[in-house]
């Protein structure tokens, strides 16, 4: 109890200044940092209670930045060019906005060309090639693939569709490893067929995203099925698929930034860890898993952690029946000399007791997250709700 | 004169980097049989291809003379790469969907279209996939043919081609080193088989059949 | 005994760092991530096939004729470019003094062997005979202070250019005198020494300003070797006594801000927005009197020092930096002055101002 409201308290001065101070107390930060503080409360206090419980929280923030990022992106491009579609001067002046999901692609090519093979300005924008290199350089340092789970304003979309209905009607534990090795398979020809091109494949071709930011105008057959390729994916991938399998399809079979975060994923701080002893194989955790990152062999062969791909969602913490599934500090999950991270002895007494728990993983790993994804939300949820009032006040 | 033409073809390096690489890395990452010996004839085999295309386009060069300044052009060149993207797209479709299909081959066949299994011979498709990405003219390689074409006595300029040949080679070398990644991990086998599959029909389609038709 | 003593100190030292930085880096980051950028972007580019190609010739108008040209910049032709509307063509940019610049023809004569002809909305290119090649691309940008055309290179009697080592071009803007450029067909690196020379005549000019002390315009009194907050009270009881009193007004904005650089991050941010307010009141109230230039210098030098992340104030304080060197009569003032809105307007991004003005200071203040 005493743990979480030292956790909400320091929450709080993080969205006062990054959400209210930094809009001039305007009435829209106001009230977006009141959601975000209801938002981390209920979820840091429902977590203190009961492991897991707080991840309908996480789930609802991202649903909602996806929605609100969308509107405010959108408004963006329509009040600097007019309309969603990109035009040739914003090409031929190389303004396009550069986005996480071309970092794998631009990475190789800027080793062995030594530039960014994509039009976008290099600072001085939110958008720009090097505040978003920045930010995942940051990212893969803490929360690693959680970027995808708590951060990600294209995921959310799949995290909503995932929760429509109530069961899936199509079961893909089975085909769990195989949409891995397609999805690093996937990631890989990205990576080449840009490296070949010298162009960003990925955003050319095969990004559903386009449908809610921006796309090329369709002025010819190449860009006609370049547009009926990205929708029927956006349709496919991003709302049909996850409605009935209850994953999120798009994010663990197609985005080449999710597959590469997961190669980075081991720079990060934190690591989702299994109890084998505490593990009674019912595999509730890997049916619910949306990243297809628990197998019926990552149980049998007890290997303590999720597979690759595991997004530190933490939809597995609340399915476990056995309290099986933690996160855990990577540097713990390592054999030492030390047992210093795990203390068998309950604390002596409540000081020590509140200070382990605001130091324990988890705790750390949701702070972590939910700060970054305050920070990178703040400025285009304020302007969507600024959007929407001058909307209705429009009507009005 | 062997300094000059080397170092024209260490400059190609990038360019053939980002060739071959979609092409090679991929290929050679997902063979059924991972040795270090298979491995380099097969960069031998595929290079072989490149180098008798090369010939090819020199022998081209040369029969039309001093007017290929007036008929080959950028837009030429691009053109000759979509046919090279094309071909060298079916090469390894073939080769996937005759041996190196991802999932649900059958252990004994081994293949998912047995009628291709011989097409989609590893060899077969490392000489003919070289032999198509040989079709890409870069600047340095089109210095290097006009200068051994027009340059001078026919024999220097042979060698001198076959120098320039030599300096494109170091870029290939850590290829030699795939199979010590590949045995690692059976996944590499099929993560890499994957993306020759996506290799494949994105080459044919999006790089060939699509510029071919539409531009 | 010593390897437990050892892997303790190893694990507090790690719980130490992942403490702090789930705490506070991620939001010390943010903060701070300017200067990262800022670092990162002097080695990112991008690809020049996107960008119209490489720099080959840079030429700056700073001839008093009156014509609205202002910059002409001739790019290497690019090949293979992806995602344009040509993958071959060759690139020219004309960049002019005001937004929207009146002219009814630009005529570009390339080696007497081709024209360019630019009206408000297009541009064709013809042979030496007259005929015409092609339609070029052309994009009107910056509230149409920049046209950037684009040359097809589909056409052989263009694709020579491709192995063309230089090229001359005569531009007639109107009636206005015509200019000449040679233009190389390769591109140039910036050199080191020139920006190196630059660096060093800005030190230089700044301590030429600090030693002169400028004696203040108005007779009000600066009260010297003071505490912040002795200033800020100083100035407050000014103000208290005459609301109108601007300069007052800009010095204790000023205070502010200088205090917001000392506090904390969180009360910076306040900070400086309330200084802006005194600032902007104060610059309104001394337009055009007596006292302006100290109004105008607290603000700008405010604006060039607060972060442009956060405040986007650079372009701001090149306006009052130029609005000083229209009133003042001092060489070294304007020299300053000059120095100071180059600085801004290299923060901002406007690089041919920034240049423009650079020159302008280096005509009134030598050095070697």
């Amino acid at each position: 109890m005493i743990s979480s409201l030292i956790l909400s308290a320091m929450m709080a001065f993080i969205v006062l200044f990054f959400v209210v101070l930094m809009h001039n107390f305007a009435p829209a930060a106001i009230l977006y940092a009141l959601f975000l503080m209801f938002l981390f409360i209920r979820m840091t206090f429902a977590e203190n209670k009961k492991m897991g419980s707080g991840v309908i929280y996480r789930r609802i923030f991202q649903t909602v930045f996806a929605v609100g990022f969308c509107i405010a992106f959108i408004a963006d491009l329509i009040a600097e060019r007019g309309s969603m579609s990109i035009t040739s001067e914003a090409m031929s002046n190389s303004e396009l906005p550069f986005c996480h999901i071309a970092i794998p692609q631009v990475l190789v090519p800027l080793l062995v060309t030594k530039n960014i093979i994509f039009p976008a300005r290099i600072s001085g924008h939110y958008a720009s090639v090097a505040s978003m290199i920045l930010i995942w350089l940051v990212c893969t340092l803490t929360v690693g693939r959680g970027w995808c789970s708590w951060i990600c304003f294209y995921g959310g979309w799949e995290e909503g569709f995932s929760h429509v209905a109530k069961k899936p009607r199509i079961k893909l534990l089975p085909k769990n490893k195989e949409l891995r090795e397609f999805h690093f398979g996937f990631m890989f020809f990205i990576i080449l067929a840009s490296l070949c091109e010298l162009a960003c494949i990925y955003c050319e071709w095969f990004c559903p995203f386009k449908l809610v930011t921006e796309f090329s105008p369709v002025n010819s057959i190449p860009s006609l099925i370049a547009t009926i390729m990205f929708v029927g994916l956006f349709i496919g991938l991003v709302i049909v698929l996850p409605i009935l399998t209850k994953k999120r399809t798009q994010c663990s079979s197609l985005c080449p930034f999710g597959a590469f975060a997961s190669l980075t994923d081991r720079f990060s701080i934190f690591q989702m860890k299994i109890d084998s002893d505490k593990c009674s194989g019912c595999m509730k955790c890997a049916s619910i898993c949306p990243f297809s990152a628990i197998d019926i062999k990552t149980i049998q062969e007890k290997k303590g952690h999720p597979e690759i791909t595991c997004a530190k969602c933490g939809e597995c913490v609340s399915v476990c029946p056995n309290k099986a599934i933690s996160y855990e500090f990577r540097f713990n999950m390592k054999k030492s000399s030390c047992s210093c991270g795990h203390h068998k002895n309950p604390p002596k007494t409540a000081a020590v007791r509140v200070f382990q728990q605001l130091l324990h993983p988890a705790n750390l790993f949701r702070f972590a997250a939910f700060s970054f994804a305050v920070i990178m939300s703040s400025d285009f949820m304020i302007k969507s709700l600024n959007l929407i009032a001058g909307l209705f006040g429009g009507r009005k | 004169m062997i300094l000059e033409a080397i170092s024209l073809g260490l400059s190609t390096g990038t360019y053939c980097t980002m060739n071959c690489a979609p092409v090679l890395i991929p290929f050679l990452s997902g063979t059924d049989k991972v040795s270090y010996k298979r491995n380099s004839g097969l960069i031998g085999a595929f290079l072989g291809g490149r180098l008798v295309m090369y010939f090819i386009l020199g022998a081209v060069f040369a029969a039309i003379g001093l007017l290929v300044n007036e008929f080959i052009d950028p837009v030429l060149t691009r053109r000759l790469s979509v046919y090279a993207y094309f071909f060298c797209g079916i090469a390894l479709l073939i080769n996937s969907l005759g041996l190196k299909f991802p999932w649900g081959c059958n252990k004994d066949c081994g293949c998912k279209v047995p009628k291709l299994r011989r097409l989609g011979n590893d060899w077969v498709t490392a000489i003919l996939s070289g032999l198509a990405v040989g079709l890409h003219v870069c600047p340095p390689l089109w210095t290097a043919m006009l200068r051994s074409v027009f340059g001078g006595h026919g024999l220097v300029g042979f060698f001198y081609f076959i120098f320039f040949y030599i300096g494109t080679l170091p870029f290939f070398i850590p290829l030699f080193g795939i199979p010590f990644i590949a045995k690692r991990a059976g996944s590499i086998k099929r993560i890499a088989r994957v993306t020759q599959f996506c290799v494949s029909i994105y080459f044919m389609i999006f790089l060939g059949l699509i510029p071919m038709i539409f531009e | 005994m010593i390897k437990t003593i050892l892997g303790k100190i190893r694990y507090s030292w790690k719980m130490l760092t992942t403490v702090f930085t789930c705490f506070f880096g991620i939001s010390l980051f943010f903060i701070c991530s300017s200067i990262p950028q800022n670092f990162f972007a002097h080695f990112l580019h991008v690809d020049p096939s996107y960008t119209g190609g490489l720099v080959c010739a840079d030429f700056i108008n700073s001839s008093d004729d009156g014509s609205p040209l202002l910059r002409y910049t001739v790019h290497e032709p690019v090949t293979n470019a992806r995602w344009q509307q040509s993958a071959e063509y060759w690139q020219l940019d004309l960049e002019f003094k005001d937004k929207s610049p009146a002219f009814k023809n630009i005529n570009i004569s390339i080696d007497e062997d081709f024209e360019l002809q630019l009206t408000d909305t297009e541009g064709k290119l013809y042979d030496n005979s007259g005929n015409l090649i092609c339609n070029t691309e052309y994009y009107k940008l910056e509230n149409g202070s920049l046209i950037k055309i684009r040359i097809p290179l589909k056409d052989k009697r263009v694709q020579k250019l491709l192995g063309a080592k230089q090229t001359i071009h005569y531009v007639l803007l109107d009636d206005y005198a015509p200019l000449t450029i040679e233009a190389s067909m390769k591109a140039h690196k910036k050199s080191k020494k020139e920006e190196a020379k630059n660096k060093a005549y800005i030190q230089h000019v700044k301590e030429l300003y600090a030693e002169k002390q400028f004696s203040l315009m108005t007779q009000i009194q600066i009260p010297q070797g003071k505490t912040t907050d002795e200033n800020l009270s100083y100035f407050k009881d000014k103000i208290n006594t005459n609301q109108d009193d601007f300069v007052s007004l800009a010095y204790y904005g000023f205070w502010l801000a200088v205090k917001g650089g000392e506090s904390s991050v969180m009360k910076a941010v306040a900070l400086v927005n309330e200084a802006y307010t005194y600032l902007d009141k104060a610059a309104e109230l001394a337009a055009g009197k007596e006292g302006e230039i100290d109004v105008l210098l607290n603000r700008a030098s405010v604006s060039a020092s607060v972060p442009e992340q956060f405040f986007g104030k650079a372009a701001v304080g090149a306006e009052d930096f130029m609005r000083i060197v229209s009133i003042t009569e001092n060489e070294t003032l304007k020299a300053y002055s000059y120095v100071m809105a180059y600085e801004c307007y290299q923060k901002c991004g406007k690089e041919t101002q920034a240049i423009l003005d650079l020159q302008e200071a280096q005509k009134m203040v030598q050095y070697q």
